[in-house]
């Protein structure tokens, strides 16, 4: 490891000229070339004319400039300084734009980003909503490990980063001049396009000049100079390989649904132009391969009275993130009581499914439960309780929902509906120990007191998701849920119609001591289903059919026995009824499932709670069928498992075979990181959608001169390591014979 | 407390902040024992964040290469790995000759430069992410350890460069001590060169397979290329009459400033606003 070429001081070369006089020269060979592409209006033959004769004059007449260290030395710093000063610019080949005023933003704004952090490289700390660092403080309590903490420095670096790209674009925009006089300087040297500048083209072509006739052929061939010829040459057959591949590579798409074939592919410079393959590719199968680990996501019951504030930012349940292995453990502290849970993990299954069925059970307080077939071709029958919030159809032609009945209603009568000409958002019916129930219409906005309490509704979301506290407001009401407050006291109450989440139904009102319903019933979806079953397991229907938008339903009963089907109305087919029961026990089993498309993942957890019982459970990921409770119902946690098919994707694969004329002739798997060769067309994976499962995007490159450049890349590796370590050993043993024949 | 690399990451840092005055105190008593102590402590502070590396690694399920927090570990193993492979190669020797003391301070240089990396890889946080599918290849473990073992001793190269130039500003060096030093930074720039060549061209090559490209002037290829060039300048100014010493240790200081922007800073250039190498 010592010096490769021992103390050699400048070599004498030709006249050994001054740097000034090669700066000199190069300068004005750029200067030809750059004036001739401008002039030229980009026709690349000129250029290179241009750069020709300038090389010929140096070669000719200066050759002593071409092959002295200075100018390698110089070219280098050259080269240097020009990539510095491309990377202070936006590169029109890196991005597109659709005009040029689009390209000036985007400059202004890089530029205007660039000095924020040069001016400002420490932000200070953002100013937290009192709700987040109360989120943060409780995320810490309940997960530990720094949860919380981690949480908020994620937060906090979000909102810097948001803080200077909000303060680089007032910058853009209040000093427009002032960039455009850049924008105008760096367009005038081609800066923003660099590598397809002749004058900086021609610097790396000065330089393998340099190479070739400063370093190659001055220095013997031998084994001790191997490494320096291999270094030299590389640089050089790299250079040679990328002019070649900018003439006679081409690169382009070939966008597949599974199915398709393809003998053509898009070129991605020049339009929308095409290429043939010369064969044809197609595409058999598509996968999205996710990463197999699971996340566990944990929810503090969003109306817990205990819980952190909601505020418009969305509801903030406390979440957490952790990777999930068998053998791994958890603890949970509950925030509110400070009771602890452990966790441990037992079980993984990949593909798999919760079956709920129904005994009929022996408990006055069970609810009752019905297995029911939908109106929709090959649906399999399944079962709902009275416990389950309604069952909404994908359609939005009717909604459904299993009642609890002291006495079933006459059937065939027609009855008034609550429904009729209601403004409002459904029913809201509470209840306390004792007292009266009170039912209210749900009208956003609206309070109405309770025993000595003031509950106003604040707002109705049609769809609630974790994390989605505002839908779309047309979004079809899969999950509505009811946003309230207290008056004169902190905290937002939810309330859910549809909540297959168990214990967000009915629950008791922290010192209230109420209980509540909320009933979403006046959706938009045509027909509505009462299925009212007694303690005996007698059932009738209550339908209501919207007669024409201005009338209102009308609402029928009808006797169901078990088999019977209740019609729902002309076009909308019926629900078949197939067993009702009274008090119905819920047993759910977690079954293996093949299909991929149905399959969730799946994880037994054993639980063991603050008094030292333990119990197992398996969760479900992604779906809240499969979510457990932990604690009381008003101030527990609901335990999730989070979807790694939320995450971004492990990889991509196609599956494809190449025909000729028809014939197979290969079939391969192609994923990121492992193209396929054929026939000189490189085909790679490379783009994929994840809202169409099936589309996969390939790209094509044919480049005759790769081989050149993977050659000279090899050897250039090499040869340096042989430079360094190799020929230094060489150098030893001729300095020891020396010394050794002294 | 369970075994965590960030844990073992505050340990690591405390015991090469404890080794920078050992160093110190080794180089004003010109202890052979005292300065074997360090040497040995440098291997048990390396080893100390191997082991942090390695429990990172379990943590998160792939190799701990991918975010600033991971490569920031990666980097001070090997200023520790490097500076231990100058002391076993014979390097410090030839510094020594120079002045027995100047081994020790470049000793409490590199264990000044491994706390700085160990306090900016705490201050970058451990956020754990997925590895993405481009960097699910056989090139991504050879790539990033290649170039973060050149970014090390090329790290130790500017501290020696810097060793240097103070020297002969505050006259503590006399010629022939300088061009000692001199000829110990281009020893060690002659170890971390090829490992900075081999990374950017493993990188290259992954390239092409990874996103069919071998060379996109994205702009962290580009800053790749600058630091390249940077030493390919000092390799060849050192050839010319009159360039050695002063200009060559600049172009070292410079050399390791253009590292820093292109592991740290390229993120903020201009030219990166589409880079395909931020993760």
């Amino acid at each position: 490891m010592t010096d490769p070429s021992p103390s050699a001081p400048a070599r004498p070369t030709a006249g050994n000229p001054t740097t000034s006089r090669i700066l000199y020269a190069v300068v004005l060979c750029l200067l030809v070339v750059h004036a001739a592409q401008a002039f030229a209006a980009d026709n690349s033959w000129v250029a290179i004319g241009a750069f020709g004769a300038c090389a010929a004059w140096m070669f000719g007449w200066r050759l002593d400039v071409l092959r002295s260290v200075r100018t390698a030395v110089v070219l280098l710093t050259m080269l240097s300084v020009a990539c510095v000063l491309g990377t202070l610019t936006v590169q029109r080949s890196q991005i597109h734009v659709d005009s040029e005023e689009e390209y000036f933003e985007t400059l202004a704004f890089a530029w205007a980003h660039l000095w924020i952090k040069a001016t400002h490289p420490f932000p200070g700390e953002p100013e937290l909503p009192d709700s987040m660092r109360a989120e943060f403080e409780r995320t810490e309590v309940a997960f530990g490990e720094g949860a919380g903490d981690k949480k908020r420095e994620m937060t906090v670096k979000g909102l810097q980063s948001a803080e200077d790209e909000a303060a680089a674009t007032r910058l853009a925009a209040s000093r427009p001049g002032f960039f455009r006089v850049f924008y105008r300087l760096s367009e005038a040297a081609r800066l923003s396009d660099l590598h397809r500048a002749w004058w900086f083209i021609g610097l790396f072509y000065l330089l393998c000049g340099n190479l070739l006739f400063g370093a190659v052929i001055r220095r013997k061939p031998s084994l001790r100079n191997a490494g320096f010829h291999a270094a030299h040459l590389g640089l050089v057959f790299i250079v040679a390989g990328a002019t070649a591949g900018a003439f006679t590579a081409r690169r382009g798409v070939i966008p597949m649904t599974v199915g398709d074939s393809a003998d053509q592919y898009i070129l991605q410079e020049g339009g929308m132009g095409r290429d043939d393959l010369g064969f044809s590719v197609r595409l058999d199968r598509f996968d999205t391969l996710y990463h197999e680990d699971l996340s566990i996501e944990l929810l503090e019951q969003a109306n817990n009275p205990h819980a952190g504030q909601m505020g418009a930012h969305g509801n903030a349940p406390l979440t957490h993130t952790m990777k999930l292995e068998v053998g791994a453990e958890l603890v949970l502290t509950d925030p509110a009581t400070e009771e602890r849970y452990q966790l441990f993990m037992e079980e993984i299954t990949e593909g798999a499914a919760l079956e709920r069925t129904f005994r009929a059970g022996d408990s006055d307080t069970a609810p009752p439960a019905a297995r029911l077939t939908l109106p929709m071709a090959g649906d399999e029958p399944f079962w709902m309780s009275a416990d389950d919030g309604p069952y909404l159809d994908p359609a939005g032609r009717f909604k459904l929902r299993v009642e609890r009945a002291s006495q079933l209603p006459a059937a065939d009568s027609v009855i008034d509906d609550a429904c009729l000409g209601n403004p409002g958002f459904g029913t809201f019916t509470i209840q306390r120990d004792g007292a009266e129930a009170a039912e209210v219409r749900v009208v956003p906005g609206e309070s109405f007191t309770y025993e000595g309490h003031t509950l106003t509704f604040d707002r109705v979301v049609p769809d609630f998701r974790v994390g989605h506290a505002d839908g779309p407001p047309d979004e079809f009401p899969r999950n509505p849920a009811l946003v309230a407050h207290i008056d004169g006291e902190e905290g937002m109450l939810f309330f859910f119609s549809a909540p297959r989440l168990k214990g967000f139904t009915t629950l008791p009102w922290d010192d209230f001591g109420a209980n509540y319903d909320y009933d979403y019933w006046c959706s938009p979806a045509q027909a509505r289903i009462q299925l009212q079953i007694t303690p005996t397991g007698e059932a009738a229907a209550v339908v209501s059919v919207a007669v024409g938008e201005e009338e209102g339903p009308v609402t029928t009963v009808h006797a169901v026995a078990e088999g019977s089907a209740i019609e729902l109305g002309p076009g909308m087919g019926a629900v078949d009824v197939a067993t009702t029961v009274g008090t119905a026990v819920e047993h759910t089993e977690l079954l293996p499932v093949t299909d991929a498309d149905a399959a969730h993942a799946a994880l037994r957890l054993r639980v063991v709670g603050p008094d030292g019982d333990s119990g197992e459970r398996w969760l479900l990921s992604n779906t809240p069928d499969g979510a457990m409770q932990l604690g009381s119902g008003d101030t527990g946690f609901l335990v999730m498992l989070g979807s790694n098919t939320e995450r971004p994707p492990r990889d991509w694969r196609s599956y494809v075979t190449v025909l000729m004329d028809d014939r197979e002739i290969l079939s391969e798997e192609l994923e990121v990181n492992e193209p396929l060769l054929f026939r000189g067309h490189q085909l790679f994976q490379s783009d994929a959608d994840p809202k169409r499962p099936e589309y996969s995007g390939l790209q094509v490159v044919v480049d005759p001169s790769w081989p050149l450049v993977h050659i000279g890349l090899w050897a250039l590796m090499l040869g340096i390591a042989w430079c360094f370590y190799v020929q230094p050993l060489f150098d030893r043993r001729r300095k020891a014979a020396k010394e050794g024949s002294r | 407390m369970s075994l965590t690399s960030t844990w073992l990451h505050q340990l690591s840092l405390i015991w090469f902040a404890l080794l920078i005055p050992l160093f110190a105190v080794a180089a004003w008593r010109r202890g052979k024992a005292l300065s074997w102590v360090a040497n040995i402590a440098t291997v048990v502070g390396m080893c100390l964040v191997g082991l942090a590396l390695y429990v990172r690694g379990v943590e998160v399920a792939h190799a701990p290469f991918q975010t600033l927090y991971e490569v920031y570990l990666l980097l001070a193993v090997s200023v520790a790995a490097a500076y231990l492979l100058i002391l076993i190669s014979g390097g410090l020797t030839v510094l020594k000759r120079a002045g027995e003391s100047l081994a020790h301070i470049f000793g409490s240089l590199s264990a000044l430069a491994t706390v700085v990396v160990l306090v900016m890889g705490l201050r970058a946080g451990d956020f754990q992410t997925d590895l993405p599918p481009a960097l699910q290849s056989p090139w991504f473990v050879p790539h990033v350890v290649v170039y973060l073992f050149g970014y090390g001793s090329l790290g130790l190269a500017m501290a020696s460069s810097a060793l240097y130039l103070v020297g002969l500003k505050i006259g503590k060096l006399s010629d022939e001590a300088a061009k000692t030093v001199d000829a110990f930074t281009h020893r060690i720039i002659a170890m971390g060169f090829p490992f900075l060549t081999a990374g950017l061209i493993m990188g290259s090559l992954w390239a092409y397979e990874a996103w069919a490209n071998y060379w996109a002037w994205d702009s962290k290829e580009v800053w790749a290329l600058i630091s390249w060039f940077s030493y390919l300048i000092y390799m060849h100014l050192r050839l010319i009459k009159g360039w050695r010493g002063k200009p060559a240790a600049w172009v070292v200081i410079i050399g390791g400033i253009v590292i820093m922007i292109t592991l740290l800073l390229f993120g903020y250039l201009p030219a990166s606003v589409t880079s395909v190498h931020k993760y």
